[in-house]
């Protein structure tokens, strides 16, 4: 059987003008006065029927621009796209609404751009109407008058009550509600149970993982990685790990990229960061429910005062908790040229087993202008043996039995 | 070719549906606009500069005259004030969503009619009550307005590709629409421009069809080699916008 999609060599250049007025001098003149840039290079790939393929990488990869060449709104500069069957694109949710028009006219609307014969278009309305769950009274009115997550129910019922054999879907998932993402969620589920090849595109790799058996990691325009879903994403996460947190202490490379200073800076500077447990300095895993100790070592090499800053970041980049010594006593920074080493202890700390990192922010005398940083940096494991409590952290709690 | 022509009619119903949304008189803006701008005319050249048409009697005549103008005009300064910027305003739309994009060239001139049609009526009335037709020469009208929509569509889809590489176009516009208006005999009779420079009227496409349109309204004089010229309008603008638009079409949504 012949796959739903195929990619074939394809390539995607895009010439860049400095100045609009270039691409008819060049048009007229013959000479080149274009910045080629390369969007896709290469492409070979291809999707069988009814099967959920992902594509994972960063912005600017080009994930975007092959999701629109799949879906035939750009052409590609060089090879060869084959589609078997109807196609329909959720690349941007709600492209071709009209503000002033009312919902029920946008949909019917929705139904002549995406080619419904006439006789079915009774149809295709009850069925994005039902999906959609708003009422008759908001259908009634302009969709400009929406709120933002109404808005996007009404285009996401539109877009997959075609029922088409392909659906590529552009970061679309997060859509409305708890309530309203589960439906959509479900809803790419029954397409695919009914045999519809799906192409789809997220930053989100836990639905990238449950959703797709294969993948692709797009990096800068080529296919890095491409097979099943979970060496792909996982091959895809170790380079997001490598490039957001550097595994030396600042201390040891003070080039760091991720700790560049800001312009601003210079006259206090973040020198080292160390963790301290019964178990000794910085040790393989910090234990739940230990002592734990951060020892900063800063040095000013001015007689400005300043505070300091420290945060507690999961692996995903969310901060966990973040306090400064301003937030202790604003009146009094510290001052003095040299070295200052600072110590936080936290007792008994309650988070639960993961990966986290630092982050460490060295602030003026305001608390307002950043001096020095380093954002996300020593990762380190905690492990929970104590309990059998799951989550992030242990919230303080008494079960009640009542009656 | 089915889907073409319902998509064509949804298109241009919300165009008309939408134009004048929020405000109070809607869809009536459409008539309104060039029944205020025909209204200024009339008493500026009839009443203050004292303008009459040397084939027709006194004030009315002048008004008839000025409505046969007016209506082919007014339809093609709408025409292509509106479809000029077409492309732009829908690129990202264009990347968007896969469309037969001709649609909307063809949106901007079919909805530039709708005045019109009901001009047209007006001024057919007004003929009839005066006693002025209705005439054999109005049988040349069909052709005449087929011609129209043929050299609008070549216009505006030249314009709205050549707007799309060079943005300079539509601020060039406005000035562009008063030259081709003053270019064109709508305010004042043909009868008192010079007879040498009559033939250069027909190198204005615009100026052919309101002469054109006066011409089988009204009978008044026109300049020799107008039928000719109005072909070769229609042809070279019709078929080389069109051609032109097919060529560039791939390429739109391209340019960053």
């Amino acid at each position: 059987m012949s796959p739903a999609l195929r990619f074939e060599r394809v390539c995607k250049h895009y010439r860049l003008y400095a100045h609009p007025r270039d691409r008819l001098l060049e048009l007229l003149a013959r000479r080149p006065r274009h910045r080629l840039h390369v969007a896709l290079e290469q492409i070979d790939f291809s999707v069988a029927r009814g099967e959920t393929f992902g594509l994972v990488g960063e912005n600017g990869a080009g994930k975007s621009t092959l999701l629109k060449l799949a879906a035939g709104t750009i052409g590609p500069t060089s090879g060869r796209i084959e589609r078997h069957g109807s196609v329909a694109a959720l690349l941007e949710l709600g492209a071709g609404f009209h503000p002033e028009e009312s919902g029920h006219d946008n949909v019917r609307f929705m139904a002549a751009l995406n080619g419904i014969p006439r006789e079915a278009f009774e149809d295709y309305h009850r069925r994005v109407i039902e999906f959609s769950e708003l009422d008759e009274t908001t259908l009634a009115r302009p969709v400009k008058t929406y709120s933002s997550g109404m808005f996007m129910r009404l285009a996401f019922s539109a877009a997959t009550a075609l029922e088409p054999e392909i659906l590529i879907i552009d970061e679309a998932l997060s859509v409305g509600d708890m309530h309203f993402q589960k439906k959509s969620l479900d809803r790419i589920l029954a397409l695919r149970d009914a045999g519809a090849t799906v192409l789809f595109c997220s930053h989100n790799l836990y639905q990238v993982r449950s959703l797709c058996r294969r993948a692709a990691w797009i990096h800068r325009g080529r296919i890095a990685e491409i097979g099943d879903t979970e060496p792909v994403v996982t091959a895809y996460e170790a380079h997001e790990r490598r490039k957001s947190a550097p595994t030396a202490v600042p201390a040891a490379s003070p080039t760091n990229p991720s700790s560049a200073p800001p312009a601003a800076a210079g006259e206090v500077k973040f020198r080292a960061l160390q963790l301290e447990t019964a178990d000794g300095f910085d040790p393989a895993f910090v234990e739940s429910f230990q002592d734990l100790t951060v020892e900063l070592t800063v040095e000013a090499l001015s007689e400005r005062p300043f505070h300091v800053g420290l945060a507690l970041v999961r692996n995903d980049r969310d901060n966990v908790f973040g306090t400064s010594t301003h937030f202790r006593d604003p009146s009094t920074p510290l001052s003095g040229r040299g070295e200052h080493r600072l110590r936080l202890r936290f007792p008994q700390l309650p988070l639960l087993s993961g990966e986290y990192l630092w982050s460490v922010y060295v602030l003026d005398d305001t608390g307002l202008q950043v001096l020095d940083m380093a954002e996300c940096i020593h990762p380190f494991k905690i492990l929970n043996r104590g309990c059998r409590d799951f989550g992030l952290v242990r919230l303080p709690y008494e079960w009640e039995l009542v009656a | 070719m089915n889907r073409w022509w319902l998509l064509l009619r949804f298109w241009l119903a919300r165009d008309l549906k939408t134009r004048y949304a929020g405000s109070t008189l809607g869809l009536a803006w459409a008539v309104l606009q060039p029944l205020a701008t025909m209204t200024m005319f009339y008493v500026l050249f009839a009443h203050i500069f004292r303008v009459r048409v040397p084939e027709l009697a006194a004030e009315t005549g002048y008004l008839y005259y000025l409505l046969a103008g007016l209506l082919p005009w007014l339809t093609s300064a709408e025409a292509l004030g509106r479809g000029t910027g077409v492309l732009v305003a829908h690129e990202d739309f264009l990347r968007k969503q896969a469309f037969p994009v001709e649609i909307l060239p063809v949106v901007a001139v079919v909805s530039a009619w709708v005045p019109q049609i009901v001009g047209t009526l007006v001024l057919a009335g007004l003929l009839a009550l005066a006693g002025l037709g209705p005439h054999t020469g109005w049988l040349a009208l069909p052709l005449l307005w087929l011609a129209q929509t043929v050299i609008l569509l070549g216009a505006v889809m030249l314009a709205a590709i050549t707007n799309y590489v060079v943005r300079d176009l539509s601020s060039a516009l406005p000035f562009v629409l008063q030259v081709l208006f003053y270019a064109a005999p709508i305010v004042y009779p043909l009868a008192t421009v010079p007879e040498a420079w009559r033939p250069f009227f027909l190198l204005n496409p615009f100026a052919c069809l309101v002469m054109a349109q006066q011409h089988a309204w009204l009978g008044t004089a026109v300049p020799p080699g107008l039928g000719l010229a109005l072909l070769a309008w229609s042809a070279l603008l019709g078929a080389g916008g069109i051609a032109l638009f097919r060529a560039l079409k791939p390429a739109l949504g391209e340019a960053l």
